[in-house]
Order: C-alpha cells, then sequence, then structure tokens
C-alpha cells in the first residue's frame, strides 16, 4: 500500500511540486498573513505575466538580456579553453595565467561595474567585459584539468599514428578533454546569467534586471514576479542550448556514461 | 632552484606585463577615470583602513547568510536524501529553485523587508543554500546501500545514521557546495549593498564612483579579491584536514 | 524446531508483476549453538539475498527467520553481518580502531576504556596489531576483511554470518584466513554461517554443509563433517571423510548443473 502510494507520487511528483508550490502560495494569500501588495494571488501574478507577454517593451528587455548572457557566454568559453590549450603548451604560461585568475576569480561581477563604466559605457562592451571576466574561468580551469589528464596510452597511440603535437592537440587531447571542458562551460552559464542581471540592475537602462528594479521600486509586485519568472525561463533555455552543443559535440561520452551505469 | 620554482618565478611576468600594458594604457588616457595600478596603489595606502571596516562588514553579513544557511540546509538536504521519497518528488521544485539567480530575488526581498541587515541576510542565506542543499542531497541521496545496512545491523537509529554515517560520507560533496555557496555568497552580499545602499564594500565602490574615485573603487576591488584568496585557501585547508580520507593520498601499508 | 537461528519456509523475491524474480522457495534450516555451518551453493543462486533474510535486513515474503527464540524482523542484538562487499562495508573517515568501537556502541556493561582494550584485544587477535591507528583505505584488502570481522566480533555477537569473506584472496592468505576464522570462532564463542562457492573450503572450515539447490533456492543436502578439530590444512584435507563429503557435495553440484543443462 504505502510502496504504491511512494511509486505514484514520484511519477507525478512536476505537477505534486507545481500544485504545492501554488497551493502553499495561495493558503498564505488567503490567510492574510502578509501584505497583500507585496504578496498577490496567483491569478493576479497569471494576469500580470500575460500582460508583459504582451508588452512589447518586456520582450525586447527579455531578449536583450538573453543574448547577453548568451554572447558573453560564448565569449568566455572560447577564451577559456585558449587559454587552457595555451597553458597546456607552455608551463611558464600556465602558471602564469593561474595567478591572474587566482586574484581575478573572486571578484563578484558587481564589483566591477561601476568601475568600468565611465571607460566602456552602458551598452554591449560593458556588458562584454564584466560577463567575460567572471565567467571565463570555469572553462578555463575545468579544460586545464582535463587537457592534463589525458592518459598517455591516448597520447602514445596518437603518436604511432604519426600525428604532430597540433595534430595530437586538435584530435586526441581536446576531444578527450571536452566533456570536462563541458561541465565548466554549463556552470560559466549560470554565472553569466547571474552577472547579466546583476550589470543590468547596476547599470540601470535597459534589460530584465533593470526592469526587475524598476518594478520593485514602483511596488508593482506582479510584474517583479512574473519578471523574476522571465529570468528562470531564461537560465532554462540557455541550460538547454548548452546542452543541445554538449550533446552534438560529446555525444561519445555520454552514450559511454549511460553504458557503464 | 627547482624547476618548480622557476617555473613559478617566471610566471609572475605574466601579470606583471598584464600591470605595465595597463600602467601604459593609463598614461596614454590621462584621466582620472582610468587609472593606473600606480594611482591604485597609492589609493591603497590612503584608503585601507576604511576599506578594511567596509570590506570586515560586508563579510560579516556574508558569513552570517552563510551561516544560516548551513545550519537549515545541510541538515534538511541530509533529510531529504535519507527519506527517498520526499526527496525525491520534491526534485523539480529544488531544480526550480537553482534555475533562478539568486541576485533576481533583491529587489523582491527589498519590497518584503525592506533594505536593513535582516533583508540582506535573507538575501544570503537565499543565494548559499542553494548550491548547500542541492550538494548536501545529491550526496545523501547517492549514498551506497552498503552503509545503510551497515548502520542497520549495528542497530542504530535513523537519526544515529544521519549524523554518523550520512553527514560524513556526503561531507566531500558538502565541501563543493559550500565553495559554490561561499562565493554567492559574497557575490550578492557586495551586490545588495551596492543596490540598497547602506555600508559595506559595495557601498564603498558605489560612493567612489559616484564621486568619481575610481582608484579608490579599484582600491577595494583588490581588497576583495584578498578576501577571497585568503578565505579559498582557509577552505582549502579545512578540506585538507577533515577530508583526508575522501582524497586518500597514501598507499596501502602492506 | 529449536537452534540459535532458525529459517521455517522462507521465501523471497525481487520485484513484482511482469518482472518479479523468486529467488527463495521454501528454505528450512536450523542452526545449533556452537556450530559452524557453511552454505555451499553456485553464483547467483541467492546466497547473498538468504544471509540478508537470516540477519534480518530483509524481510522475506513468506515464512519465518528465527533468533534465540525470537522472531527475527530487524537485525537482532547478538547477530553481526560480515558483508561480502566489505571493504565499501568500513567507514573511510575512521580509523581501524575506531571502526571497531563503532561495532560496539549498543555494547552494555562496559565504559570506554574497557571497549578500548577489548576493541584492541580483538583487534590483536585477528592479526592486526599495529594497525589499530591506519585507516582501512591504508590497509590491504585482506586486512580490511579482517577489521570487518574484528567489527562483528566486537558488537557482543553470538553469532557471526561470513559472506564470501576469502572469495578475493590469494591460496596462502586463504589457507591462512580459514584457520584464523576457526581460531576466532572457537576463541570468542562464535556460532558461525559461512557463505561461499568454494566446495573445499565449506568442507574444511564446518561442522556441517548445507548445499543450496539452483534459484529459486532451497537445502537440498546436508552433510555432517565428521572430522576432528583442530582442523589441520594438510592431514584434514588428506582424511578420508573430508574427501568424501567432498565428493558428495560435487556431485550434487555436478548433477545440479547438468539438470539445469537439460532444462
Ligand atoms: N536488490 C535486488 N533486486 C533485484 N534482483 C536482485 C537484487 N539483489 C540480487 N538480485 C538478484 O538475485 C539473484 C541472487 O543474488 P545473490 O543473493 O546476490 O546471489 P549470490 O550471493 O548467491 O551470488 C541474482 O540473480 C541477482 O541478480
Ligand atoms: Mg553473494
Amino acid at each position: 500500500m504505502i510502496p504504491g502510494i511512494a511509486v505514484l507520487a514520484e511519477k507525478f511528483r512536476v505537477p505534486i511540486c507545481i500544485a504545492l508550490v501554488l497551493g502553499v502560495w495561495q493558503i498564505v494569500f488567503v490567510l492574510g498573513v502578509v501584505n497583500e501588495k507585496y504578496f498577490p494571488s496567483i491569478p493576479t501574478i497569471a494576469v500580470a505575466f500575460g500582460q508583459m507577454l504582451t508588452d512589447g517593451s518586456v520582450i525586447a528587455a527579455w531578449a536583450t538580456t538573453f543574448l547577453r548572457a548568451l554572447i558573453g557566454l560564448i565569449g568566455a568559453a572560447l577564451l577559456g579553453v585558449a587559454l587552457a590549450i595555451v597553458s597546456d603548451l607552455s608551463p611558464i604560461l600556465s602558471r602564469g595565467i593561474r595567478y591572474v585568475s587566482d586574484v581575478l576569480q573572486p571578484i563578484p561581477p558587481a564589483a566591477f561595474v561601476p568601475m568600468a563604466v565611465f571607460m566602456l559605457g552602458l551598452g554591449s562592451k560593458l556588458y562584454a567585459f564584466v560577463i567575460i571576466l567572471v565567467t571565463v574561468w570555469p572553462p578555463y580551469l575545468n579544460g586545464v584539468a582535463a587537457l592534463a589528464g589525458v592518459g598517455p596510452v591516448q597520447l602514445n597511440t596518437g603518436r604511432m599514428f604519426g600525428l604532430t603535437n597540433w595534430g595530437l592537440l586538435w584530435r586526441v587531447k581536446l576531444p578527450a578533454a571536452l566533456p570536462e571542458i563541458f561541465t565548466g562551460i554549463r556552470y560559466a552559464a549560470t554565472i553569466s546569467l547571474i552577472a547579466v542581471i546583476v550589470s543590468e540592475m547596476l547599470a540601470g537602462r535597459d534589460g530584465i534586471g533593470f526592469m526587475i528594479f524598476k518594478k520593485a521600486f514602483a511596488m508593482r509586485t506582479p510584474e517583479v514576479f512574473g519578471l523574476m519568472f522571465l529570468v528562470a525561463i531564461n537560465g532554462v533555455l540557455l541550460n538547454g542550448l548548452v546542452n543541445l552543443l554538449r550533446r552534438g559535440l560529446t555525444g561519445w561520452h555520454m552514450r559511454m556514461m549511460e553504458r557503464s551505469e | 632552484m627547482t624547476r618548480q620554482t622557476r617555473i613559478a618565478l617566471w610566471g609572475l611576468l605574466v601579470p606583471l606585463a598584464i600591470l605595465a600594458l595597463w600602467q601604459v594604457a593609463a598614461m596614454l588616457q590621462r584621466t582620472p577615470l582610468f587609472p593606473g595600478p600606480g594611482k591604485v596603489a597609492l589609493a591603497i595606502w590612503a584608503n585601507y583602513p576604511v576599506i578594511l571596516r567596509e570590506l570586515g562588514i560586508t563579510l560579516l553579513r556574508a558569513v552570517v547568510g552563510f551561516g544560516l544557511a548551513a545550519v537549515t540546509m545541510i541538515p534538511l538536504g541530509i533529510f531529504l536524501g535519507r527519506v527517498r521519497v520526499i526527496g525525491r518528488v520534491l526534485e523539480p521544485l529544488m531544480d526550480m529553485l537553482a534555475t533562478l539567480p539568486p541576485p533576481a530575488i533583491i529587489p523582491l526581498v527589498m519590497l518584503f523587508a525592506g533594505t536593513g541587515d535582516g533583508a540582506k541576510v535573507v538575501i544570503i542565506a537565499y543565494a548559499a543554500a542553494v548550491p548547500l542543499l542541492m550538494n548536501t542531497y545529491e550526496a545523501s541521496h547517492s549514498i551506497h546501500p552498503m552503509l545503510s545496512r551497515v548502520a542497520r545491523s549495528l542497530h542504530l537509529s535513523r537519526f544515529e545514521t544521519m549524523r554518523l554515517i550520512d553527514l560524513p560520507s556526503s561531507l566531500p560533496m558538502i565541501a563543493t557546495g559550500a565553495r559554490l555557496a561561499i562565493a554567492s555568497s559574497l557575490l550578492v552580499s557586495v551586490t545588495s549593498e551596492m543596490l540598497l545602499a547602506t555600508n559595506g564594500i559595495g557601498t564603498f565602490l558605489q560612493r567612489s564612483q559616484e564621486t568619481f574615485k575610481i582608484d579608490a573603487g579599484l582600491a577595494g576591488i583588490a581588497f576583495i579579491s584578498l578576501a577571497g584568496i585568503i578565505v579559498n585557501a582557509g577552505v582549502f585547508r579545512l578540506e585538507k584536514n577533515w577530508l583526508f580520507w575522501h582524497y586518500r593520498d597514501q598507499r596501502p601499508a602492506e | 524446531m529449536t537452534g540459535i537461528l532458525t529459517a521455517s519456509d522462507v521465501g523471497k523475491s525481487y520485484g513484482s508483476g511482469d518482472t518479479r524474480m523468486a529467488i527463495i522457495d521454501g528454505l528450512n534450516l536450523s542452526i545449533a549453538k556452537g556450530e559452524f555451518v557453511s552454505l555451499v551453493g553456485p553464483s547467483g543462486c541467492g546466497k547473498t539475498t538468504l544471509l540478508m533474510c537470516l540477519s534480518g535486513l530483509l524481510s522475506p515474503n513468506l515464512g519465518k527467520v528465527g533468533f534465540k527464540g525470537q522472531v527475527v524482523t530487524a537485525p537482532p542484538i547478538g547477530l553481526s553481518v560480515v558483508f561480502q562487499d566489505y571493504s565499501r562495508s568500513l567507514l573511510p573517515w575512521k580509523t581501524n580502531l575506531d571502526n571497531v568501537l563503532f561495532g560496539m556502541r549498543r555494547v552494555t556493561g562496559m565504559d570506554a576504556a574497557q571497549k578500548k582494550a577489548r576493541a584492541l584485544e580483538i583487534l590483536e587477535a585477528v592479526g592486526l596489531p599495529g594497525f589499530a591507528g591506519h585507516y582501512p583505505w591504508q590497509v590491504s584488502g585482506g586486512m580490511q576483511q579482517r577489521v570487518a570481522i574484528a567489527r562483528g566480533i566486537a558488537s557482543q555477537s553470538e553469532l557471526l554470518l561470513l559472506d564470501e569473506p576469502l572469495a578475493a584472496v590469494d591460496a596462502q592468505t586463504r589457507a591462512d584466513m580459514q584457520d584464523l576464522l576457526l581460531d576466532l570462532a572457537k576463541r570468542f564463542d562464535q556460532t558461525c554461517v559461512l557463505v561461499t562457492h568454494d566446495v573445499e573450503e565449506a568442507v574444511y572450515m564446518a561442522d556441517r554443509v548445507l548445499v543450496l539447490g539452483p534459484r529459486p533456492t532451497r537445502v537440498v543436502r546436508e552433510i555432517v563433517v565428521d572430522l576432528p578439530k583442530p582442523r589441520d590444512q594438510i592431514s584434514t584435507r588428506e582424511a578420508p571423510a573430508f574427501l568424501h563429503a567432498r565428493h558428495e557435495v560435487m556431485e550434487l553440484i555436478r548433477s545440479m548443473r547438468q539438470g539445469k543443462a537439460l532444462s
């Protein structure tokens, strides 16, 4: 009896979770624990969200934010892999880049924005700079570790078939390292989105980050929730894109992992 | 001089080259809005007492928020991993929370709780909670079934099993989550100070910009970086001391 | 039935519906106090499953398991299991000594110092003096096995269930461990149930060998091994009674295999 319920609950866990959130929300609303101004009912939020979807400016902000995150992520991934390759070729450069990453990595994106605004303006240069500066490290660090971790058997096999050092890098090491690099890129996607939202909030001109803040100051709570929802959707989309690319490039690895389970 | 130290020393050329380029670029620009490393060094000297005080405030809030998240989310994660049905059913909910970038809740919390210390701590705690919960749950959920059998055959109670078996064996992944959570706490701590200006290093940065003291702002950033490096080194030490059994570098004695 | 451990009409299956697989069916056995009993059966016939049922870690779908006259529903005090996957069963964040002490958490009537003395005594008895402060992952597989056995004995155990404890060690170590186990059983007053797929080992160690049939398994034959104790690696293995018992078990297993091949 009990195991039956458990199996059923697991099967329908997504609707259960949604119902749970909506239910608890609505109960809190009905009980009136929190002022309605800050805690709108589910239908109110739904209506606000619906209206936003028909509002061109919101859609534009949404697209702007998403594109910024995407372009920043692509730049960071390419730069990160390039730095990893350079590090693999020269131990001195590797150490040098590591010093730079150790210093820059702990700095949150928000800190860069006010300092860079005067030099880079409020446009795409600012976003590219901030996003790449904070997003490049996971692909770089994973890339270095993965390239260093390619086993001697694989390398010797490549050498036996007459590959040069460059050939070895392109045809053996990089493909072998890609799965781990993608783990870094997936994490980078999360950071990229955070960096965009933060920068938009601080730069205060456009994008969803800015819009959330504006609506919050105007006490338009339902819209704030709706916009947060859009931000989350951006995360899902970006993750989906990365996964699609990963499946295309490292499908062999994913199938291998599935088999060994 | 060993090969390692030689590499370490030559490697210093990379950051030095970057600093030199930056200095040259700044000298060509000749504007206080783009100070070079020399100016920043002077600004560090001039501002360090203020910066340290403000950074202290920021770190204190980050520690309180992180601590709140740790004492609630680690037990919760263990519980959800151990009581499998509840954990599995709530997985989508945890995933939903993970997709929302923590800074996005700053405006919302501001609406509910204002701009005071309490509001900031809540934001930090939320930011730290997600990676801690996810990693603890993942670890406790995937503990080898053998350990549950051991626990039962040694007659441990459910609570003892969680405390003595599940918690220690989850520690390596909890440490991973904690590292992410620390970065996340610092991030939203600074961000929330910049947006909800009162005090702390974030506010200091914001003021520096408003008064065009970019060199002071960069000095502040240098201290943030330093704090991050020190915290990371501390975490690394803790991991080495507590999780040596996980990284097992020693070979068998036979 | 009497005996320290009894199983009556035990049945166990995994899964349900189409994927249901019967592992044990109508199994009966009774182990007397102080006995050393071997359970032999081919790989995959359900030996581990049976041991889990006997120890209370799994509950059988049918029938009853009894320990000292009580029906077993959860692992009872006084019974301990040494798992087949022994290296996973040790806690890597505890030293060997602390692992053994961990097995003594429920032991009453001893203070901390007495427990520690007892744990050290047992570690010495299993041949690990000087390794108490090591971690399990710092010692070899055979030594980990001994820590697991020490932990089992330390938990005020009267009955040890051993799941293929020697399957993974080399031939020489294996012979030594067999004698060590026999010695430990006597010294610490343990009733032992040893699961193995090695016929020679089953006969050499036991007072009684129970042969398990193919899946769904049950006891198909009981052979009393009438050999003097202590056993001796050379002379026992040459004794007519040993050869006779070995012959009987092997023939039985061969006929079961042929029966399976024919069907
Ligand atoms: N948890 C389980 N769920 C389903 N089938 C299992 C499970 N554990 C073991 N089995 C199956 O039951 C059979 C008997 O397993 P086991 O008791 O481990 O045999 P033995 O110890 O004799 O090798 C095997 O075919 C195995 O695949
Ligand atoms: Mg087995």
